[in-house]
């Protein structure tokens, strides 16, 4: 197993010796590493001087223990993890998976040190965000109506932030939209990487004051993984919604514990978790260009074309033939 | 009687000074400038989403038409025009006018810092744009290898500078829509208006490198004369019917098909939909004018063949009948 041994911080000047640590060196903002250890893209760059970003994507070739050990702890990391093998994470006391089906949002403090292990065979992509603590003090505390409880509670120093959990919804699509859009040549990488950053910390801000709240280890490790499969299976049969019933059933949960979890752990109702996936589905297949809508309305399940064209406007604000008339290309 | 409004812009926040006085409006925090009651319901928002690169936010209901003319200016940078609303549907593609300033109509537009331009807002309607000022610098490091070999070619720029018109995209529309729904009051809009532009910018900027792409099949420095050579002709014989294109080619020096397929590389209109075009904007001028007594006596003066004919094809470029642009003569 190989054994690197790294530093974080939202300055950059770590990512010198990350390289040389992982068989290679910096250009730019790619890290070249050895072949023999991970093969694919990943890169860094420095947004503001508050917020950097780490993208990785690829294989790896060998097992890989990361261990990373800062000396500055003014910043916070965002982990987006979409791998698709899971690796094996451990902080502090708590040792646990986390991958793409399984937890894959993992916030922690500049302070803690952290090591992980990446198995042989993984197929990478994951985000790392960096962002100073002393922005999104001032961020959290812009928010008026919670200005005197913040004061107070945003000691830095004391405390220390930590969450393990799922990304929002919002986050995985904006996250899987970036991946198409890479794939594309004339697509800018550093553009999209800025952009997404951006709109991932927006997300993440958004949802703070409810993910401390259903902090996910308050769950029961058990019921978060039954959800989990339950999306996957309604991600399997996206055609037509399976039904409260059906879906608690196969989670063996109540139908009321069933709603109450689902919409802890991933932020929406069933249904609504539903509809929009499989809006999401019906704008990739129109960018495609192989359809159209009437097709997408059969293929879907969707009832009439009207109610499914009332629907895309909805969520993006304009309708199915306008938005196929002006795709560009 | 429109409020009239000159302005600067460059990439910084100098000239939202200007702005500020002439529509009497105040800060509500350092990137937020609401404007006064009296002229209009609205803000103009304003921030530097990375070095080089600034966002304008224009979003207002006028109680008056409101002219915004930004004077051209020397700092070096483009402007990516976006807008939204306009009762226009189709694309640009904008004269300039007699002071040689681009009117801004709807869709996506490049411009460069030199070439002045003028939105004019209709009363009591929203008017929302974007405006991503962004430096010539930066600008030309994004658009890269493709960049070098169209300026080379005289494609897609006049003088050397890029000027685009064209429609937006849906994926940019769709982000334009959600920054539209957004407030502005929210500690959180800084960051989805960074992230959203940043990849409308992204967007764009593939789009041109795609456009570069289209543009790959290269036009001779005396061809693009020629065709400028035409073009000035048809624009000079908007009164007469389409001289055809046998007539227009031969003036070129070129065959048919070439001289049509160069011509929309430049113009983004075959010749005829140019022409026609440019005789139906004319056309707007003329009934908005007030020196004209009957909509037939302008018909005929462009060489419509009847009314009917006329009125049709002016519906389905601006999406209303003639009449109701029409002002009479008295």
């Amino acid at each position: 197993m190989k054994k690197i041994t790294h530093q974080f911080g939202v300055e950059l000047d770590w990512v010198n010796q990350f390289s040389n640590s992982l068989g290679g060196f910096q250009e730019g903002m790619h890290v070249i590493g050895n072949q023999n250890i991970f093969q694919g893209t990943r890169c860094v760059i420095s947004i503001t001087p508050d917020v950097s970003v780490m993208f990785t994507e690829g294989l790896y070739k060998q097992d890989v223990l990361f261990q990373i050990k800062n000396s500055s702890d003014d910043f916070v990391w965002i982990w987006y993890n979409l791998n698709d093998e899971d690796s094996q994470f451990n902080a502090a006391n708590l040792k646990t998976e986390i991958g793409r089906w399984n937890f894959n949002a993992i916030v922690v403090d500049g302070k803690l040190n952290v090591d992980y292990v990446v198995k042989e065979n993984t197929n990478s992509f994951s985000l790392i965000v960096f962002i100073k603590k002393e922005m999104m003090k001032e961020h959290l505390i812009s928010k008026n109506q919670f200005k005197k409880v913040f004061a107070n509670i945003f000691d830095f120093k004391k405390q220390m932030i930590f969450s393990i959990s799922r990304m929002s919804p919002e986050s995985l699509f904006l996250i899987e939209e970036f991946r198409r859009e890479i794939k594309n040549s004339k697509m800018n990488i550093d553009i999209f990487l800025s952009a997404l950053t951006f709109n991932l910390i927006s997300d993440y801000l958004d949802n703070y004051f409810m993910q401390q709240n259903i902090a996910i280890s308050k769950l029961k490790i058990l019921d978060v993984e039954a959800i989990i499969d339950s999306q996957a299976y309604i991600i399997k049969n996206i055609k037509t919604f399976p039904g409260i019933i059906e879906l608690s059933r196969r989670a063996a949960m109540s139908e009321s514990k069933y709603k109450k979890i689902f919409l802890k752990v991933t932020g929406l109702t069933p249904n609504l978790f539903y509809q929009n996936y499989k809006l999401r589905i019906s704008r990739k297949m129109l960018e495609s260009q192989n359809y159209t809508v009437s097709e997408i309305v059969m293929i879907l399940h969707y009832p009439t074309a009207s109610y499914f064209a009332k629907q895309f406007k909805i969520c993006f604000g304009i309708s199915p033939k306008e938005y196929m008339l002006s795709m560009n290309q | 009687m429109a409020i009239k409004i000159s302005h600067n812009l460059n990439i910084g926040t100098e000239w939202i000074e200007e702005i500020r006085e002439q529509l009497d409006s105040t800060f509500i925090n350092e990137n937020t400038l609401v404007i006064s009651k009296q002229f209009a319901k609205g803000y103009f928002y304003f921030k530097e989403i990375i070095p080089g690169l600034m966002v304008q936010i224009i979003d207002f209901i006028s109680l008056k038409e409101i002219e915004l003319t930004r004077l051209s200016s020397s700092e070096e940078f483009y402007i990516l025009f976006y807008n939204v609303d306009s009762p226009v549907k189709s694309n640009t593609v904008e004269v300039l006018n007699d002071k040689g300033e681009i009117i801004l109509g709807s869709g996506f537009s490049v411009i460069p810092n030199h070439v002045a331009t003028k939105y004019v807002s209709t009363a009591s309607k929203r008017s929302f744009f974007v405006a991503i000022t962004i430096s010539k610098l930066l600008f030309e490091e994004y658009l890269g290898d493709s960049l070098a070999k169209s300026i080379k070619n005289k494609n897609f720029n006049l003088k050397n500078s890029i000027y685009y018109f064209n429609k937006i995209d849906s994926r940019t529309m769709v982000l334009l829509l959600k920054l539209k729904e957004l407030n502005y009051d929210d500690p959180n809009f800084r960051f989805s208006v960074k992230g959203n532009i940043l990849q409308i910018l992204g967007y764009s900027i593939a789009r041109l490198k795609w456009e570069d792409n289209l543009f790959s099949n290269k036009l001779k420095e005396f061809e693009y004369d020629q065709i400028a050579k035409s073009q000035d002709y048809l624009m000079s014989h908007l009164y007469e019917s389409f001289p055809g294109i046998i007539f227009l080619s031969k003036m070129a020096g070129m065959n048919n098909g070439r001289y049509t397929t160069s011509f929309k590389k430049i113009y983004q209109y075959t010749p005829k939909q140019f022409f026609l075009r440019k005789k139906l904007s004319l056309a707007n001028n003329m009934l908005q004018s007030g020196g004209y007594r009957s909509i037939e006596s302008i018909a005929y003066d462009l060489g419509f063949g009847s009314i009917i004919n006329f009125s049709r094809l002016y519906f389905l470029r601006y999406g209303v009948l003639p009449k109701s642009h029409f002002v009479k003569f008295k």
